[in-house]
């Protein structure tokens, strides 16, 4: 009998408190579910099988302990608001004669068995789901679908340590605050004397000026480097004034519309805004939490979508054809010498040979025999360009201090790559007629602009910028970099990178790097074209070799067909984790707005008994209730689209450097996210609102 | 002319599981003239406070007809009842009733807000009665800061600021010290001396013996009641101690109820 007494206690606790532990309980188990698909997904065998899945496993890894951080934040959230309301419950028994070493025995086991609860829930869901989580991956990697289910054992060891461990702490939380206060703290301390709130202005007004630089960094920054730069600093800001002004900016809005006794003194307005100011007090910070789960939620999965579904735009840029050579030398000799042509030729019989065969690499059947000499190149990019790093300041590129500016962060916004490149190749490339006379260069830029009208190179050579042309090739080296790049066009190229020919780095590397650039596109499979570009890696490096290397030639032969399963693997990891990662910060933002309705429930509800008594009419009180409930849920995904908005520029600048240059892409990610999200939101006011007026109502009646 | 006329008021209550039915009021019948000031006596659980809440429009009677001014309030809207509450009746409440969430001026105003009066015309209305009830000083404080006698005044600023056809008070003086109470109830005579009807429901001797008129409620129906006539508090205090002791005698159960109805019928 006195065995199972705690136990019962504790049950019948958590069975009477059903409203706030179920939950309680459904945290627990939904963060246990997440962090068990995320480390299942971390060590899936299945998913190491497929290319790129070893790249989306370690961002799972990153991912565990982002949920393992905030699942403790947020549990613990949760559970001061289960301890607030039960403290008079616990008073009572301490009044009733139990010590506080009764009251931690039922404790312990309220923790027991809610965590425990919460685990099992946790573990069952998180292996039934963790097979669709897999699935949708494998998907994400276009990798071949199984339908088999495993447990992943490692995986549940490591859930259960993680969260025994987090239960453990909040047990001994609450254990901690239950030894610190007497019993009469314990029975009032829910309905202590409240004072009513005072406007801070001083804070209201610093998250306005703090919020409005924020956004105004967001807005005017130019340079994808600063926006990376920036955009943590920013983020910060928002979260501190956003914090700011839901708890003081709000409090002092609503005694200003007190103020203006003419606005104030309404029917609408008279209860809902002096309501306002003491929930706002209450829940500005629940709200500023809501406002920034929401806002993360919707930059990480619109962010990260725009990346996944952009993966190709990113492909091509990183590797402008489908098959890339960019044969290097040191001397500029090279540049005029008949490699080209040998390379060309050689490129042009690898395909005709390589382009009929199978994955097998056999010249299988008659089809493919008939279709030999059909697969061709395409889209022949051929250039010849100089390029090195430079330092740009004031119309001059220094080259030579530049190893040491290198690791100093403000210069890097003045870093460029600079490709100096022969004038008749880009009239080649781009179809067009350009002349130039020596001395005179135009210009390309990308993600930067650069104004002036002349370039001095190392203080030597001026070149006069005749005009700035709007297009050039996609180039790799630009694609991987996230310094801008400037393009010169000159007729003499030998004569402009001369005083650059015989400059090293620090490092002792020569600064300057000679590149003939030569790929093309195919039209075949991605097999035969990974085929053809080890086929033709062989007959390179053979080539040169053999070839009296002089000239000391170095090559590279890159292929978007064997890439893309590693991209794939690179933007569906991220888009993925960004979607894991959104469903845990939305399903703490539910929580927290559910917590928020139901507490707030129980604190109106005396105080529209008394409304009734005093003279409103039922759609009085109802009209008001809806008002306030409706602006407190609202306001938080208002500010968050606002908070979007703002964060837009900088977001897209920071795709930028991913190669991600569709804009209307990114806008149209962005909105449907929202709008997803909204549609989501207001799901979640449907049902948690009735959760509200049941409690609101049951105390009217 | 009657301003309150109740007749053959009944009110009964069934338990939870059905079965047991409780009968609150029986058959309650009196009336009340304008700018009479009368106290309803009876013990907990004599259901003084279900007929309050009836009379206030807060709960609906079994049988029976309340009426003010005439109007029959079974025949009001249930839409409209918080309305007609507002506009006619003042209602005093032993737990005050206020808002926390609003200073004492701002819980005060609350009617007037609700019935959509403009903000000049309630601080002119507010000025005589807040000078009155003595609360002028305490306007800008919040319910929690202020003792529980000034919290009671301020509740009955609130009642009279509509300038209400009859105050109803519930015990209004059960959650007061005897300072606040002395206080409180001189306020009442005042407010009565002016014109204003009250109809106060109260278990206390000391409340009742302010009234002009004291009825006594027993098991659910009205069965005796005293005029003031020309007496002092002081006789009049002494006549309910005495009514009530007679009527809390077991033997003398039966003839009280009798005599009371003689000497009512007598002075009426």
């Amino acid at each position: 009998m006195k065995k199972i007494f705690y136990p019962r206690l504790a049950w019948m606790g958590i069975w009477k408190n059903k409203r706030l532990y179920i939950p309680y309980i459904l945290a627990g188990m939904g963060m246990a579910m997440m962090f068990y698909i995320v480390a299942f997904l971390n060590t899936s065998e299945v998913l190491l099988s497929i290319p790129g899945g070893n790249i989306l496993q370690e961002m799972m890894g990153m991912g565990l302990s982002v949920i393992t951080v905030f699942s403790l934040l947020f549990l613990f959230y949760t559970n001061s608001f289960l301890n607030r309301r039960r403290k008079k419950e616990f008073g009572l028994y301490n009044i009733l004669g139990m010590g506080k070493w009764n009251l931690a025995r039922i404790l312990v086991w309220e923790s027991l068995i809610s965590a425990g609860l919460s685990l099992a829930g946790g573990l069952v869901s998180g292996i039934v789901f963790s097979k669709f989580a897999e699935l949708g991956m494998v998907n994400l990697l276009h990798g071949e679908i199984t339908f088999l289910l495993t447990i992943g054992t490692k995986a549940v060891i490591e859930t259960l340590k993680r969260f025994s461990v987090i239960f453990l702490l909040l047990l001994l939380c609450t254990l901690w605050q239950i030894h610190k206060a007497s019993p009469m703290e314990l029975l009032h301390s829910e309905n202590a004397g409240e004072k009513p709130p005072r406007a801070n202005w001083l804070l209201a007004l610093a998250g306005a000026a703090i919020l409005g630089t924020a956004y105004y960094m967001a807005v005017s920054i130019k340079e994808p480097v600063d926006a990376m730069l920036w955009f943590f600093v920013a983020v910060i800001m928002v979260i501190l004034a956003t914090y700011l002004l839901f708890i003081a900016g709000s409090v002092a809005i609503c005694r200003l519309l007190q103020k203006n006794k003419n606005y104030y003194y309404k029917t609408n307005h008279f209860v809902s805004v002096s309501s306002m100011v003491y929930r706002m007090k209450r829940n500005g910070a629940g709200l500023a939490s809501i406002c920034i789960l929401c806002t993360m939620v919707l930059v990480m999965v619109s962010g990260t979508a725009c990346l996944y579904i952009g993966t190709e735009d990113g492909l091509r840029s990183r590797y402008p054809r489908n098959i890339n050579l960019d044969i290097s030398a040191g001397s500029p000799e090279f540049l005029e010498s008949g490699t080209f042509d040998a390379v060309r030729e050689l490129v042009r019989r690898t395909i005709e040979e390589q382009g009929a065969l199978d994955a097998h690499g056999k010249l299988s059947d008659e089809k493919n025999t008939a279709e030999k000499g059909k697969t061709k190149a395409e889209n022949i990019l051929d250039y010849r360009t100089a390029e090195f790093a430079g330092y740009v300041d004031d119309g001059k590129i220094y080259t030579d201090d530049f190893g040491e500016l290198a690791f100093q962060v403000r210069s890097y916004a003045k870093s460029w790559q600079i490709f100096v490149v022969p004038v008749e190749d880009y009239n080649d490339l781009m179809g067009a007629d350009e002349t130039l006379e020596p001395g005179e260069a135009l210009l390309y830029t990308t993600k930067s602009e650069y104004e002036k009208d002349t370039v001095t190179l190392n203080g030597e050579k001026t070149l006069k910028i005749k005009k700035v042309v709007p297009d050039f090739v996609d180039n790799g080296v630009d694609a991987m970099q996230i310094i801008p790049s400037m393009y010169l066009f000159v007729p003499d190229l030998p004569e402009v990178i001369s005083p650059l020919e015989e400059l090293v780095t620090d490092r002792g590397t020569p600064v300057l790097g000679l590149h003939w650039i030569y790929g093309f596109d195919l039209d075949c499979k991605d097999e035969v074209q990974i085929q053809i570009q080890d086929q033709l890696h062989t007959a390179l490096s053979q080539m040169l070799e053999s070839a009296e290397n002089s000239m000391g030639l170095a090559f590279s032969c890159e292929g978007a067909a064997k890439e893309r399963a590693g991209f794939y693997g690179l933007y569906g990891g991220l888009f993925f984790l960004g979607i894991l990662l959104g469903i845990v910060f939305v399903f703490a933002a539910v929580l927290i707005i559910y917590y928020k309705q139901i507490s707030e429930g129980y604190e109106d509800q005396s105080r529209f008994e008394i409304m009734q008594k005093v003279g409103m009419t039922q759609k009085e009180v109802r009209q008001s209730i809806n008002s306030q409930v409706l602006t407190v849920f609202f306001l938080p995904l208002f500010m968050a689209g606002v908070h979007l908005a703002f964060a837009f520029p900088l977001m897209q600048k920071m795709l930028l450097l991913f190669s991600l240059t569709n804009m209307k892409l990114i806008i149209g990610v962005t909105v449907v996210c929202f709008l997803i999200f909204a549609l989501f939101y207001m799901l979640v006011y449907r049902i948690t609102s009735r959760g509200y007026y049941h409690i609101v109502r049951s105390g009217a009646d | 002319m009657s301003i309150l006329e109740v007749d053959g008021l009944k009110k009964t209550y069934t338990t939870r599981f059905g079965g047991n039915k409780v009968e609150a009021l029986k058959k309650v019948s009196f009336s009340v003239e304008e700018g009479e000031y009368v106290a309803i006596m009876g013990e907990s659980g004599s259901g003084k406070t279900t007929l309050l809440n009836i009379l206030a429009a807060l709960d609906k009677p079994t049988g029976g007809v309340v009426k003010l001014d005439g109007w029959d309030f079974s025949k009001i809207k249930e839409s409209a009842v918080a309305a007609f509450r507002r506009d006619n009746l003042g209602v005093v409440f032993q737990d005050f009733n206020l808002l926390d969430t609003f200073s004492l001026e701002d819980n005060i105003y609350l009617p007037l807000v609700l019935a959509g009066k403009h903000h000049s015309e309630m601080s002119l209305r507010l000025a005589p009665i807040a000078m009155q009830l003595g609360i002028t000083d305490l306007l800008k404080k919040y319910p929690y800061e202020v003792s529980g006698g000034q919290k009671q005044r301020a509740a009955v600023a609130r009642a009279l600021i509509t300038n209400p056809r009859l105050v109803l008070a519930d015990e209004p003086t059960g959650a007061l010290d005897s300072n606040a109470m002395e206080e409180l109830l001189r306020l009442f005579g005042e407010i009565n001396q002016n014109g204003q009807t009250i109809l106060m429901v109260t278990h206390s001797v000391k409340a009742a013996s302010h009234a002009g008129r004291v009825l006594f409620i027993r098991d659910g129906e009205v069965f005796h009641q005293i005029y003031r006539g020309n007496n002092t508090n002081e006789q009049m205090y002494q006549k309910i101690s005495d009514t009530l002791t007679m009527l809390t005698t077991k033997t003398s159960w039966q003839e009280g109820k009798l005599a009371g109805k003689a000497e009512g019928g007598r002075k009426s």
